[in-house]
């Protein structure tokens, strides 16, 4: 079977500068939009994904979905860190930390409020996160109303910059040190000492018990420990798992992003039908001869279809190049939202990985496919006799 | 360029059309073509001059500034009292609307109307009512013979019908002057001669001035007069019986091939 | 307007294509209309300005922290307040933790509750049922409608930050402007769980006037600055702008995403313009030669871009109200829940969509409308074809 030029499509599309222009823009614009909500849901999404261990186990009240809702006594702490499973620290001590989490309603900078997760640790804490990294200042010291602040707060919140006090009705924190913690769920948090905070909010007990286990074994035996003994009533959830779980923060976004790039994909398929109607009914006599010379039905269909293919394949690349664009200059920065699950902000950058790319390319190539197919068949089903003879 | 003024006077009634001193130039990068050069002609009223010519000599040109729809670059056309060489765009399309029938070679019919409503077309311009619109555009098909055709679309007219059509929107707004840029020229003989038959009727019957542009000698001798335009001047003027017009048609139409 | 007819016919000269620039502009406005009614359902005001007087007070720290339910005979010794009830957030699964599973549940004092709610109208069962059944709960219609709910049925909410599990029996079923809440009796939690009496989420103050909502917040507030626990006290709609606002940037999202639509339908209708002008040049050369002005040709390719973007935006609004409870019901089934639960048809949405179409209309044909007002006429004879 003989093979129509593929550069006679392309040529074609360069003929017809300003409806392959338009064309192009549309669907690129689609792709970006598209590219957009859904980088938006996968920073989002990463948060929850990145954060924990694999071998960190959360300790929590039974039944309770994150640590707000959760409560651990004192008195049960020690029980806690002597179950079988929990791995010793260098010093001998378990590797364990008994955390307060308490959620302050802060103003933003951009105005408005939103609710920050304020954690206090214990001293093993920084230990069991090791992905932490301190950017400025320096830890905070026990029992002197400092705090660490991530980044990501520091630069969304008021009084959270370095040096800054942070007040609260009668709470005064001071701000000594902004870490990092590579887009991560600690990275929306801002850090104290534990004791200090119980202190502070008159709290009787902690909030959860962070521990750490020596491998895959101990861990299963940690958790077992901990469920079997009816009279805690507390779990131990993988700390990888637990915010896994919390992932459906970004299921709305997701869902719009789909929403939006289906309809709209729809919408520019049609429009590159269109385009592709004209550039059929431009070249009437064309395909006339090129059957007449002896190319088939099927060669002119798929001759179609590739330039179609190529107009939307310009699109998907040119909304990739306006969505990297879009992310890097004007969605540079790291924005938030509340986790419903914790009642907390969430910090997070726009992340436009390869992947959502190569999904933005795959969306424009079967908007092309699909724009293409009927214009494609109506080209290769038009009677030569009647084609030649139309003038134009 | 020193070529030598062509002057082609009539030499009877009064006149409708006279052209001064004529030039036009089209420009393209540095380069000048001068398509007319120092042309003038004068046409009376009430006269059927055919324009002869090889492709590219400038008949269409000419006929489009007669028209007033293209613009001399020096000379001046007066047409009745208006100078139209010098008048406003604007109102350049008012005057066409009442004073011009442009009749095309390929009909130029408006696919997605009927023939009543592309001969609708200019009375839209007009003050004129819907039903008076009506009367006007079915007078004027009337005359062309299409009456009973009125509601078909162009594509359910032959060519010569189609033309007919195109006839009857020129006509539809009653100007005095026609101009037909070769009517005939996609037509079958026998089509083409049924156009001829009706220009000569608009001519005689209904007084109209015609300047027609036309390859076909046949077509020509139906004309008074016969203009031949090469290489733009003006070079000869005939003003003849019919059976001498046909001759010199023929004549010039053999030495021009 | 004699023009009109030929306009029209202009318009569906190409059918394939007037239909496929039809459905590209339908679609996006729908898409804008679903955009526009998520931003103005986020941004409404709950009394939707019919004055109802509400506040909500609260601990000043966060949400999740309780204050005391002794605070209410110092609230009301304020004066100017009709009643107030106590509100608390339940949490807790119903079936499972499930996006399609989620909706609000709330404890208070059915009695007062009804007179602080009291634009809630029961369309089955009676206030006195609720009141009188300690278990007894009423629920929205919206939510009885996506359940299957019927009055008498029992349900189990399994508590998180209460560990308790609560078998509820529906009471009633009322409609109000967003009726897709849960309500019980908070004694029932009370009694099952000693140490939770006394410590509440919020209490939903009822003012009597429009002064009192002015004066209140401020002098709750001032009551217990220095105590412990302070309070924030806010009206019934900044405190839901609240919850937009902890959303982040929303507004900006969907206004970037509806900015972006109007875009892609000005680029499809525009697209369209160029290539009906385009294969119009010679027509349109015609025109003018029988002396049609160049303004008005301008009109007509304006007002056929207009009249095709009109068509499918008229379009894309009629498929989106004559959809729209069928898309409703639809969103309550997906992660979209939480925010489908309050939408309705605004008309301000629907206006824009309009006003989106005319836009699109507009800008779209001026190019190809001056274009080929501007061609001289012999250009546009020469053109063949
Ligand atoms: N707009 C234009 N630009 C440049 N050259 C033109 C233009 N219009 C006509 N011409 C040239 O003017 C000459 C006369 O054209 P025309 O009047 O159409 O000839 P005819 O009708 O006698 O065949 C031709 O050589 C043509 O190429
Ligand atoms: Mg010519």
């Amino acid at each position: 079977m003989l093979g129509i030029p593929l550069k006679y499509n392309i040529r074609n599309l360069f003929v017809r500068k300003v409806t392959t222009g338009l064309t192009v823009l549309g669907i690129g614009l689609v792709v970006a939009v598209f590219l957009c909500v859904m980088a938006l849901g996968e920073g989002l999404t990463r948060v929850f994904t990145a954060s924990g261990s694999e071998n960190n186990v959360l300790v929590l009240r039974q039944n309770s979905q994150s640590e707000l809702q959760s409560g651990v006594s004192r008195d049960q702490v020690p029980l806690i860190l002597t179950l079988p499973g929990v791995a010793p620290d260098a010093d001998g001590k378990p590797l364990a930390s008994a955390e307060l989490v308490v959620v302050l309603n802060l103003e933003k900078r951009e105005g408005g409020s939103s609710n920050v997760t304020i954690r206090g640790i214990g001293e093993k804490g920084m230990k069991l996160r090791p992905g932490l990294t301190l950017v400025q200042g320096r830890w905070f010291t026990p029992g002197k109303s400092e705090v660490v602040v991530s980044r990501g707060i520091s630069s969304r919140f008021k009084d959270c910059s370095m040096g800054e006090t942070i007040h609260f009705g009668a709470y005064r924190w001071t701000v000594v040190g902004i870490f990092d913690a590579g887009g991560t769920a600690p990275d929306s948090e801002i850090w104290t000492d534990v004791e200090g905070m119980i202190t502070d909010f008159k709290r009787g007990g902690y909030s959860s018990v962070l521990a750490r286990t020596g491998g895959r074994a101990a861990r299963d035996q940690f958790q077992a420990g901990l469920a079997g003994d009816a009279r805690l009533a507390l779990e131990g959830k993988v700390e990888r798992k637990y915010y896994d779980d919390q992932t459906s923060t970004a299921a709305p976004i997701k869902f719009l992003g789909f929403f939006v790039g289906i309809v709209m994909a729809i919408g520019a398929c049609f429009g590159a039908m269109n385009t592709m109607y004209a550039a059929v009914a431009a070249r009437t006599r064309e395909i006339a001869t090129l059957r007449a010379l002896g190319f088939s039905r099927l060669s002119v269909l798929i001759s179609f279809v590739f330039e179609s293919l190529c107009l939307a394949l310009l699109g998907g690349l040119l909304g990739c190049a306006l969505g990297w664009l879009a992310v890097k200059l004007a969605l540079s920065g790291v924005t938030g939202t509340t986790n419903f699950a914790t009642f907390s902000e969430v910090v997070f950058a726009f992340r436009l990985t390869p992947a959502l790319l190569m999904t933005g390319i795959v969306f424009s190539l079967v908007m092309g496919f699909f724009g293409g197919l009927f214009p494609a068949s109506r080209a290769a089903f038009t009677k030569i006799t009647n084609a030649l003879r139309q003038v134009g | 360029m020193s070529s030598v003024a062509s002057v082609i006077n009539s030499t009877t009634g009064t006149t409708l059309i006279r052209i001064d001193g004529l030039v036009k130039q089209y420009t393209r990068d540095t380069q000048v073509l001068t398509v007319l050069d120092n042309l003038s002609l004068t046409v009376d009223e009430g006269d059927f001059v055919a324009l002869m010519g090889p492709s590219g000599s400038g008949k269409t040109t000419l006929l489009n500034l007669i028209a007033g729809i293209d613009r001399p670059t020096s000379g001046t056309i007066l047409v009745g009292d208006q100078q139209v060489s010098s008048m406003s765009e604007a109102a350049l399309a008012k005057w066409r609307s009442a004073n011009v029938g442009f009749i095309f070679q390929l009909y130029n019919l408006v696919p997605v109307l009927t023939a009543f409503e592309n001969v609708e077309l200019p009375l839209l311009l007009t003050n004129l009512n819907r039903a008076r619109r009506r009367k006007q555009a079915e007078l004027a098909l009337s005359v062309v013979g299409l009456a009973d055709r009125m509601d078909h679309y162009p594509r359910q007219l032959s060519g010569g019908q189609e033309q007919r059509v195109a006839i009857a929107r020129a006509i539809a707004t009653d100007p005095k002057l026609l101009v037909a840029d070769e009517p005939t020229g996609d037509l079958d003989s026998k089509n083409g001669e049924e156009i001829l038959v009706l220009m000569e009727r608009l001519n005689s019957e209904f007084k109209k001035t015609i300047v027609m542009v036309t390859h076909d000698p046949k077509a020509a001798s139906r004309a008074h007069r016969l203009v031949h335009l090469d290489k733009g001047v003006l070079k000869e003027d005939v003003h003849a019986e019919k059976g001498k017009a046909v001759g010199m048609a023929a004549a010039i139409s053999a030495s021009s091939t | 307007m004699k023009y009109l007819p030929f306009v029209f016919k202009n318009l569906f000269r190409k059918k394939t294509r007037s239909l496929l620039t039809l459905g590209s502009i339908l679609l996006p406005l729908f898409v804008i209309c679903v955009m526009g009614t998520l931003l103005k359902t986020l941004s409404r005001d709950p009394s939707e300005g019919r004055g109802m007087y509400r506040l909500v007070v609260r601990h000043k720290v966060s949400l999740t922290n309780f204050i005391p339910e002794a605070y209410r005979e110092r609230i009301f010794q304020l004066g100017g307040i009709q009643e107030m009830s106590i509100w608390c957030w339940f949490g807790g699964k119903y079936v499972d933790y499930s996006a399609k599973n989620q909706f609000a549940r709330f404890g208070v004092e059915p009695e007062k509750f009804l007179k602080v709610f009291d634009e809630a109208r029961f369309i089955e069962g009676t206030a006195p049922d609720w009141i009188s059944d300690r278990a007894g709960a009423i629920v929205g219609d919206a939510l009885a409608k996506k359940y299957g709910w019927k009055v008498g049925q029992k349900i189990t909410l399994t508590g998180d930050i209460y560990p308790i599990t609560l078998d509820l029996t529906i009471r009633g079923i009322y409609t109000a402007e967003n009726a897709s809440a849960l309500f019980f009796n908070w004694t029932y939690v009370e009694e099952a769980l000693p140490r939770v009496k006394g410590r509440i989420g919020t209490f939903y103050v009822k003012a009597k006037s429009a002064a009192d909502v002015e004066r209140l917040p401020k002098q709750i507030d001032a009551l217990f600055e220095n105590a412990d626990p302070p309070t924030k006290t806010e009206t019934e709609k900044d405190f839901q702008n609240g919850f937009v606002s902890m959303l982040g940037n929303v507004k900006f999202m969907l206004t970037g995403i509806c900015t972006a639509i109007v875009f892609v339908i000005l680029l499809i209708a525009a697209n369209t313009m160029a290539m009906a002008a385009r294969e119009r040049v010679t027509e349109i050369a015609v025109l003018r030669t029988l002396g049609y002005q160049k303004s008005t040709i301008l009109g007509m390719i304006l007002g056929e871009s207009l009249l095709l973007a009109l068509f499918g935006g008229v379009a894309g609004l009629a498929f989106f109200v004559l959809t729209f409870p069928g898309f409703k019901a639809w969103l309550m089934n997906t992660p979209m829940a939480g925010f489908a639960a309050g939408i309705k048809l605004f008309p301000s949405v629907l206006a824009a969509g309009f006003g989106v179409a005319v836009f699109v209309g507009l800008v779209a044909g001026v190019v190809p409308a001056i274009r080929s007002a501007r061609r001289s006429i012999t250009d546009g004879l020469r053109q063949v074809g």
